[in-house]
């Protein structure tokens, strides 16, 4: 029986144009960011998750990163902002399966767990997520702002690592992608965004 | 090939059991009762950390398991060695305690004089601590792995060693009525050992461990009665010679 599992949909957005090089294309693996570095924000509903016995079921994840193609090891930095209507079990739980702390398959899908990266920040917020597909949306309290304008539409089968190649998925244009933290602050309209869903246990 | 979880329990339960075996053979003949000479520092802390580790192993393998197990930067034998080495500073308070009143030598903790109402007021007070808030919330601590590691976690091999080490102080704030007892009943009488060692597994790993804490509580408190009013009638316990300790 597995100790922790949480499973649900998952929506991202970065400033790379679509498709984004980080995906693979009919299992093709893509190349470089399209302008060397990365900047996104990820996202995470869960629909069913425990942890050793604590609920996780309806509770928001999201993530903003920054990483440069350019730097040795491309390490990842981000801030990590959890549900603020978790209780101190549940944020714990969320903590240490987000930055990959806990074992469990989620590692290999997280490139902030197996390369060097810097947590900067663990963040409760208000987290709003509707991931609607092709319409989807999510909120972080006012950190992180990301919107859906429509799906792309090429024949392709994309996949991603973080939900994980063996899942399907579909490439989306995000009408907006605004971040706004200590740490980060950037802002794109129209470039790439990839809905899925995920389902990590350790 | 053993799985990880499964070499861990296994490795835990056969260190735990090898204690037992070089204890029984250490310890042929030494146990003299309540206030047991502990001998020098040397063969003490030898038999203390081989005893520590049959008696306490086996109860903190969920704890263990569950560092390995689940922590993926787990450095398992680093937070091992990190809780042993605190039940080991616990035994040296111990036994500089020992030493402090063996040197006065005061007659009047001889076994014919006040000897048994010490060893039972010992057994009382480990009995009263089972009740304390400090002893519920390390019991919660040590039956409730997964929160201490996901609260609780820091990084690397230090990390490792500190938490195995906080742990382990978390384990002696939870114990330390119970070794008290052990001390007041014979620290080298592997019954009364053994007899500790499975209040300690009971309270920690079984179900209801908290409510049996207090069970024992009221157990500790008649043993100590026991032991001060009528020592003669405990079956296992050993009686001392007159003013056996300090020499």
């Amino acid at each position: 029986m597995s100790v922790w599992r949480v499973a649900g949909s998952y929506l991202e957005s970065c400033n790379c144009e679509a498709i984004c090089p980080c995906r693979r294309i009919d299992g093709v693996m893509g190349g470089r960011s399209t302008y060397g570095i990365c900047l996104g924000a990820l996202s995470w509903r869960i629909l069913e998750g425990h942890a050793d016995g604590v609920k996780l079921d309806g509770l928001g994840v999201v993530l903003a990163s920054r990483y440069s193609d350019d730097e040795e090891g491309s390490p990842w930095s981000f801030v990590l902002y959890l549900d603020d209507r978790a209780d101190e079990a549940q944020r714990e739980a969320l903590e240490a399966i987000f930055t990959g702390r806990l074992a469990g398959s989620q590692v290999d899908h997280f490139p902030w767990a197996w390369k060097a990266s810097h947590l900067l920040a663990v963040r409760p917020a208000a987290i709003e997520i509707e991931h609607v597909p092709g319409r989807g949306w999510f909120r972080a309290g006012r950190y992180v702002e990301v919107r859906v304008g429509h799906p792309v539409g090429s024949g392709e089968t994309v996949t991603c690592v973080i939900p994980g190649h063996q899942r399907t998925g579909r490439e989306v244009i995000a009408e907006s992608l605004d971040v706004s933290d200590e740490a980060f602050e950037f802002s794109f309209r129209g470039n790439c965004g990839y809905e899925s869903d995920f389902d990590y246990s350790g | 090939m053993l799985t990880r979880p499964l070499r861990v329990t296994v490795t835990l339960l056969t260190a735990a059991l090898a204690g037992w075996v070089v204890a029984a053979q250490q310890m042929r003949g030494m146990d003299a009762g309540p206030g047991t000479n502990l001998g020098g520092l040397g063969w003490y802390l030898g038999i203390w950390v081989t005893m520590t580790a049959a008696m306490m192993l086996p109860s903190a393998a969920p704890m263990v398991l569950t560092y390995a197990r689940v922590a993926r930067d787990a450095r398992t034998w680093v937070f091992v060695l990190g809780y042993l080495v605190a039940w080991t500073a616990f035994g040296l308070v111990a036994y500089g305690l020992y030493r402090l009143v063996a040197r006065s030598s005061p007659g009047w903790v001889a076994w014919n004089r006040q000897g048994p109402y010490v060893a039972g007021a010992a057994l009382a007070l480990a009995g009263l601590y089972q009740l304390s808030p400090l002893k519920k919330a390390c019991l919660r601590h040590c039956r409730g792995p997964f929160r201490y590691l996901v609260h609780g976690w820091r990084d690397g091999r230090t990390g490792a060693f500190r938490m195995g080490a906080e742990h382990g102080l978390l384990c002696v704030g939870c114990c330390w009525g119970l070794m008290l007892a052990l001390f007041a009943l014979g620290v080298m009488s592997l019954f009364w050992a053994a007899v500790v060692a499975a209040a300690i597994f009971a309270e920690k790993v079984l179900p209801r461990g908290l409510a049996l804490a207090r069970v024992l509580a009221v157990a500790l408190v008649a043993l100590g009665l026991l032991v001060a009013l009528a020592p003669g009638h405990i079956p296992e316990l050993t009686q001392p010679e007159p003013m056996r300790m300090g020499r």
